[in-house]
């Protein structure tokens, strides 16, 4: 005989009551185990999702609205040695079946043979004829497209000029094609491409990069480059953005060198007509001597009752412009002076339109006194002062010019033909560069050329290219593996989440594990005593005692290990079908870490073991006499008066009424937080103050007449402990479903108020194509055709948009550059929409949304943000900073100012239009839209704005859809929580069965007793339900009070909806479960004849 | 000298809080080497308890306790418990024996707590001669819900002395047993008594049972007296 004999045979004998400690065990390991693979496998389905979207690339150039010469890759690709492929990739949408079915914002990516060589499929992306397209997986299903079918794909025209740039064009912002499609891209065959973290793999349409250069109006011109990772010796960001600078041209940013005046002077121009601050520094660094140049189109030339319409004025410096030249004077040359009669000392009046950021025309005059007349030839003849306005330079006659502003072309008189015959665009005046400058400088630049008198060309060239920056152009390279990587690594972490969302089984089975290794170890309390008495020492045996624990507990943990992963399996299925909301994605693959697995395990264990070793403890120190006979009932250890609960019964009622009293009964700051810690205040207060009423009733037995009810009660008291555990674990369980519940959102109550998260607007759209105009104005409405019936009484609030990582909780990654929205503040303040959960101290009360137009002391750019996407996808407070990188390559700092109370900007980073503008000028357009209608013709207004501004690919929903997709993500956790909570509520139940029946195994001879002295079966399992019911009763009713408490500004929130159907339901089904364990722990407990137990006694 | 105890008292303090009821009150006793005592008395003198302070399972409230020379009030826990392991065996009303271990086994258990095993050979030796001695080698691997009351309570007996001890004490050990049981457990811990030259303290109800011992003693309202048996 030894020890180990001794722990088998016990383990053996003992097996019926040790199956439920291990399955206790296996329950709870499970569920960690579970949990930490979840993690796992999400990660890991991230990181591959990485891999899947990136094919080999490792670095990403996206110049998005400026290009450059595709040729740039081969270059590039030779410095590098490695594969670098061209894109050219703009927004659009994608139409099949004569426009049945339509797809909006997709991505239309050009693309050569490089980019199959990067995803692994050469093969399948080579020779892609013009009029071929790939579809992805994505685009496919929701086009319903097969091979060889024929779709119509409408993108956005990517223009080198930008479309809010003075004078650009507003026709022409898409291109409308017919393509077949060639072929469908799955997932592994680089279908997936993205450039944005994000695990939803947007729809996409490949088509050829030659094909669609072509069309765009340019040859061989790309907007991305994907470095591919380089083998044996890796690459970083430096090595690539030092070669990319190498390769860099001129020509690459749209920047042109020409040889005017007999190649006497080398003039620098841009492809976007204004040259960009930057590579006007840099060129004007090259030479003293270097001229920058303003020239710009008025509408009028006035002196007195005679104009003359439709003119180039030039800022071109010396000689032309003396240098002593005044600022409000004008050189105006002998035709002009001829047609306005006007010589040298008279007054000119100039008009010109400047453009606003919605392109709202505002036409200014300026006064000029003509400094001298001269002649239209020699340096003031220069045609070639003339930027290439489009639709002006090229054309042939005035009378076909086709200007980005409205012109009047019954204006031009014959002799205006002459002219533009005779001289073309030659400056028919001559103004200071400050004076150009300070009428027509804009947020493109404020000069239209450089002229280098002098120099050569080869060597401007030369100079050129090093002085300017190509960084400062957007031209530059991001480590997009390792920030993909990144993103995924530090994700929504599954893991825990689920031991979050799990925490209450886990408490359960644990509870479970414990209350039935405590019933079994009492059971043997004779058997401990007798080894103490035969000379163990108490270590000796609470050993044995842990031992033995500890055999069970390895055992469930071993169990529950493969438990877990069948739990994740389970998991992982739902969460890509039910819980899909909480995911967004179906490619969640299977994977595990041993660690993890032996972590969950090893945890699983310890919890076991320290519950175990928790409550054995007690037992094994109770004198060894005592032990011995079998006298070991828990009341002894509960005798003491209960002090510490009345103190801590007391102590939570007081800091519950604190609490009410200073967040003035729920309508203060933070009344969620501050409520729901009263609410748990409560729930522990509860607890004590049950704790101490038990102790009273058990001892009130002076002057109470003994009934049925009292002994029922007293019956209660008599293990305490055992009485507020159940009480506990139910309330607990209540108040968890209940407060889970009732944080259920419903986007569509109260959707019409102005406070709620949809701002009281009625839809939400997003555009392919940028929208150009102010849709509140005539001039927009015209446009885009918004004078229908059903668009009359609506009005807009538009959005700048800067892409990038969506951070709404759609995305699992964490993203640190969310897209950026820019908006006029007004907008939205006069509407008062939206509420405001948290702000800086900075904010005005009185005005909130006027923060994003101040000027903050630290010279950051106040920014706005859901309060969601603060704190969960960006990990942030309220009052930390986000860096981004401007247009130019700088960065700079936004302040997160406030934080929205779940809005439809989930995702986004709201700033003010201004800053948007200074930060990044080359975005032209709106593509984000709130849109202000009846709510009663919401569809209506729907139907006829997607209908009017289809060509713009306008995704219009309800803006309480768009809230009620993420609260889907939301609802999907809760949900997820309920189920699970509501599980360990009917494990808590079936431990209140245990607990029933040992409490009735412990009174066999009382019970006997009753049978004795002529109690029916019947009545005696009655009063053992009657008492242990009261237990039910008091954890629910404890549960609810505490909930209650605890949700009540969540009552009082728009769009909050209890659930009280589904509540009322669960809390009926754990009634049940309750008194179903109840009932039948109590009839088999008495299911034998009680009377020999009478006698044993 | 095996035992001595001085002026020993027990109170216990009433659950209610409302001051303490005394068990034992000054009790005296010195009992020699291989002495056979019984102690009498109604339920509720306070036997068990007397019987629990001599064998170190409980503790006097004052008084002390002398076994072997030893003041028991001066030994820690893994002291106390190698003298029960040692120097005691203990026989109780309820014959505890394990129901998961087989007859030898039982007899075994003394043997085995951790620091005070013994040699596997010697110990199994003399549970095979011991049982053989109380006629129940053949049950030897018997688990002990296949046996009657009495053979259970001599299982109790052997293992009791399985480790040679000084003194064997009997709390009640025919209590749950029927007279012709009785009579033979009686015998039974008297013939170890004389053959062993173990002490013997019995608590016992059984004026048969006392009447074999050497010496008889009743408790009586916490006093301890000599009882002459006639």
């Amino acid at each position: 005989m030894n020890l180990w004999k001794l722990l088998w045979r016990s383990l053996a004998y003992y097996r019926k009551t040790h199956l439920w400690v291990v399955l206790g065990t296996l329950i709870s390991t499970a569920m960690l185990v579970g949990a930490l693979v979840i993690g796992d496998s999400v990660r890991h389905s991230l990181q591959q999702i990485v891999s899947d979207r990136l094919g080999t690339t490792e670095f990403a150039l996206s110049s998005e609205d400026r290009f450059f010469e595709a040729r740039l890759a081969d270059d590039l690709a030779k410095s590098l040695g490695t594969t670098v492929a061209p894109l050219l990739q703009t927004r659009g949408m994608a139409i099949a079946e004569g426009g049945k079915r339509r797809v909006n914002s997709i991505q239309v990516v050009g693309i050569d043979a490089r980019f199959g060589e990067m995803g692994g499929a050469e093969d399948f992306y080579s020779q892609i004829a013009p009029d071929e397209v790939i579809v992805n997986r994505q685009l496919a299903e929701r086009l319903g497209v097969e091979k060889n079918d024929e779709i119509l794909l409408r993108f956005q025209k990517l223009d080198a000029m930008p479309k809010d740039a003075p004078l650009s064009l507003d026709s022409e912002s898409a291109v409308a094609r017919r393509f077949r499609v060639r072929g469908i891209a799955l997932d592994s065959e680089f279908g997936s491409f993205n450039l944005k973290a994000d695990q939803v793999i947007p729809s996409t349409a490949f088509v050829s990069l030659s094909g669609i250069s072509r069309e765009m109006g340019f040859a061989q011109k790309a907007n991305v480059l994907l470095v591919s990772e380089r083998e044996g010796n890796p690459l970083d960001i430096q090595i690539v953005n030092d070669a990319s600078r190498d390769a860099w041209t001129l020509a690459d940013s749209g920047l042109e060198l020409r040889e005017i005046h007999g190649k006497t002077i080398v003039e620098l121009r841009s492809s976007r007509i204004f040259l960009d601050p930057s590579v006007v520094d840099g060129a004007l660094s090259l030479s003293e001597s270097a001229q920058p140049i303003l020239t710009y189109f008025v509408n009028e030339l006035r002196r007195g009752e005679r104009s003359t319409p439709y003119s180039f004025i030039s800022a071109p410096g010396a000689p032309v412009v003396p240098p002593d030249m005044k600022d409000d004077e004008i050189i105006i040359n002998e035709w002009l002076a001829r047609d306005l009669q006007a010589g040298a000392g008279d007054r000119l009046q100039l008009t010109y339109y400047i453009l606003g950021p919605r392109r709202d025309l505002e036409e200014l005059n300026s006064d000029f006194r003509v400094k001298a007349v001269v002649p239209l030839r020699g340096i003031y003849a220069d045609k070639d002062l003339l930027p290439d306005f489009p639709g002006l330079a090229d054309e042939a006659n005035c009378r076909d010019w086709k200007p980005g502003i409205p012109i009047d072309l019954d204006k031009i008189r014959d002799k205006d033909e002459d002219y533009w015959d005779d001289y073309r665009g030659t400056p028919k005046a001559f103004v200071t560069l400050a004076a150009a400058q300070r009428m027509w400088a804009n947020r493109f630049g404020n000069v239209t050329a450089v002229r280098f008198p002098g120099l050569k060309k080869d060597d401007v060239q030369k100079n050129l290219k090093k002085a300017i920056d190509p960084s400062g152009l957007g031209f530059i390279f991001r480590d997009l593996k390792s920030e993909g990587l990144r993103a995924s690594s530090q994700s929504v972490s599954f893991a825990q989440l689920f031991l979050g969302l799990s925490f209450f089984i886990i408490v359960a089975a644990l509870l479970l594990t414990s209350l039935l290794f405590v019933f079994n170890t009492e059971n043997r309390t004779e058997e401990n005593g007798l080894f103490l008495a035969l000379g163990f020492s108490s270590k000796a045996v609470r050993r044995l005692v842990l031992r033995e624990g500890a055999v069970l507990v390895v055992l469930g943990s071993l169990l529950g290990s493969f438990a877990g992963i069948l739990y994740n399996l389970l998991i992982l299925k739902a969460l890509e079908t039910v819980w899909r909301g909480a995911v967004g994605t179906s490619v969640l693959h299977f994977h595990f870490k041993l660690s993890s697995i032996l972590l969950g395990a090893s945890a699983g264990m310890v919890a076991a073991l320290f519950t175990i070793w928790l409550v054995t403890r007690r037992q094994i120190s109770q004198p060894i006499s005592g032990l011995q006979k079998g006298l070991a009932k828990v009341e002894t250890i509960w005798k003491k008066k209960p002090g510490m609960s009345l103190l801590v019964g007391i102590s939570s009622l007081l800091a519950v009424l604190f609490i009410l009293v200073v967040t003035d009964v729920g309508r203060g700051e933070n009344a969620f937080t501050f409520f729901f810690i009263a609410g748990s205040l409560l729930l522990v207060g509860g607890m004590a103050l049950a704790n101490v009423m038990l102790y009273k009733l058990g001892r009130n037995t002076r002057g109470v007449p003994l009934s049925l009810l009292n002994l029922g009660a007293r019956n209660n008291a008599r293990n305490r402990m055992r009485s507020i555990t159940l009480i506990g674990l139910l309330a607990c369980g209540v108040f968890i479903v209940f407060t889970v519940g009732a944080n259920r959102i419903n986007a569509l109550k109260d959707a019409e108020r102005k406070d709620s998260g949809t701002g009281g607007f009625a839809l939400y759209g997003e555009s392919s194509i940028p929208v150009l105009y102010d849709l509140n104005s005539q001039k927009g409405k015209q446009f885009y055709g918004l004078e229908r019936p059903g668009t009359i009484d609506v009005s807009y609030v538009q959005f700048r948009l800067k892409e990038g990582d969506d951070a709404s909780c759609l995305n699992l990654n964490r993203v640190s550059t969310p897209p950026l929205i820019g908006v006029d503040p007004e907008e939205l303040s006069r509407r008062k929409a939206f509420t405001f959960a948290e702000t800086t101290d900075e904010v005005n009360p009185g005005n909130l949304w006027s923060i994003l137009e101040q000027n903050l002391s630290d010279g950051t750019i106040p920014a706005v943000a859901d309060q969601s996407v603060i704190v969960w996808g960006l990990g942030m407070a309220v009052g930390d900073y986000l860096t981004y990188l401007d247009e130019k390559g700088e960065t700079f700092q936004l302040k997160l100012v406030g934080g929205l109370a779940n809005s439809i900007f989930q995702g986004k980073i709201i700033i003010s239009e201004k800053a948007f503008i200074q930060k990044f000028p080359s975005i032209s357009g709106y593509r984000l839209f709130l849109v202000e209608a009846p709510f009663e013709k919401m569809d209506e207004v729907r139907e006829s704005i997607s209908w009017a501004m289809q060509d713009q690919g306008l995704d219009l929903m309800a803006a309480s859809t768009r809230l009620a997709e993420f609260n889907t993500v939301q609802n999907t956790y809760l949900s997820i929580f309920l189920i699970l909570g509501s599980f360990g509520l009917l494990l808590g139940s079936v431990g209140l069965g245990i607990v029933v029946w040992r409490n009735v195994k412990e009174r066999q001879g009382e019970l006997a007793l009753l049978r004795a002295v002529g109690f029916t079966k019947k009545s005696i399992q009655a009063i053992i339900l009657s008492e242990h019911i009261g237990l039910l009763i008091a954890g629910i009713f404890y549960g609810i009070l505490a909930a209650l408490l605890a949700t009540l500004p969540s009552l009082l929130t728009p769009g909050a909806e209890i659930p009280y159907l589904i509540i009322f339901i669960i809390l009926i089904i754990i009634g049940l479960n309750g008194t179903i364990w109840t009932y039948s722990a109590a009839y088999f407990a008495t299911k034998k004849d009680l009377i020999p137990a009478l006698r044993k006694e | 000298m095996l035992l001595e105890l001085k002026n020993i008292s027990k109170k216990y303090e009433i659950p209610s809080g409302e001051g303490h009821t005394t068990v034992l009150r000054d009790i005296s006793l010195q009992i020699i080497q291989g002495e056979s005592v019984a102690i009498v008395g109604p339920s509720g003198s306070g036997k068990s308890t007397l019987l629990n302070i001599i064998g170190a399972l409980d503790k006097p409230t004052s008084g002390v306790v002398i076994f072997a020379g030893k003041n028991l009030a001066d030994l820690d826990d893994a002291e106390l418990s190698q003298i029960r392991n040692q120097e005691i065996g203990f026989v109780f009303q309820l014959h505890h024996l394990l129901p998961q271990c087989t007859v030898f086994e039982n007899v075994l258990i003394p043997t085995i707590p951790p620091g005070l095993e013994k040699e596997d050979e010697d110990v199994q030796e003399r549970a095979t001669d011991l049982l053989g001695r109380v006629g129940l080698e053949k049950h030897k691997d018997y688990f002990p819900a296949q046996l009657s009351g009495g053979e259970m309570q001599r299982v109790a007996v052997i293992r009791a002395l399985i480790n040679r001890p000084k003194l064997i004490l009997a709390d009640e050990p025919t209590g749950s047993l029927d007279r012709e049981s009785s009579e033979n457990l009686g015998q039974l811990l008297v013939k170890v008594n004389k053959e062993e030259g173990t002490t013997l303290i019995t608590v016992t109800h059984s004026i048969e049972i006392a009447r074999l011992m050497d010496k008889v003693y009743r408790l009586q309202d916490g006093i301890l007296e000599n009882d002459l048996i006639e």
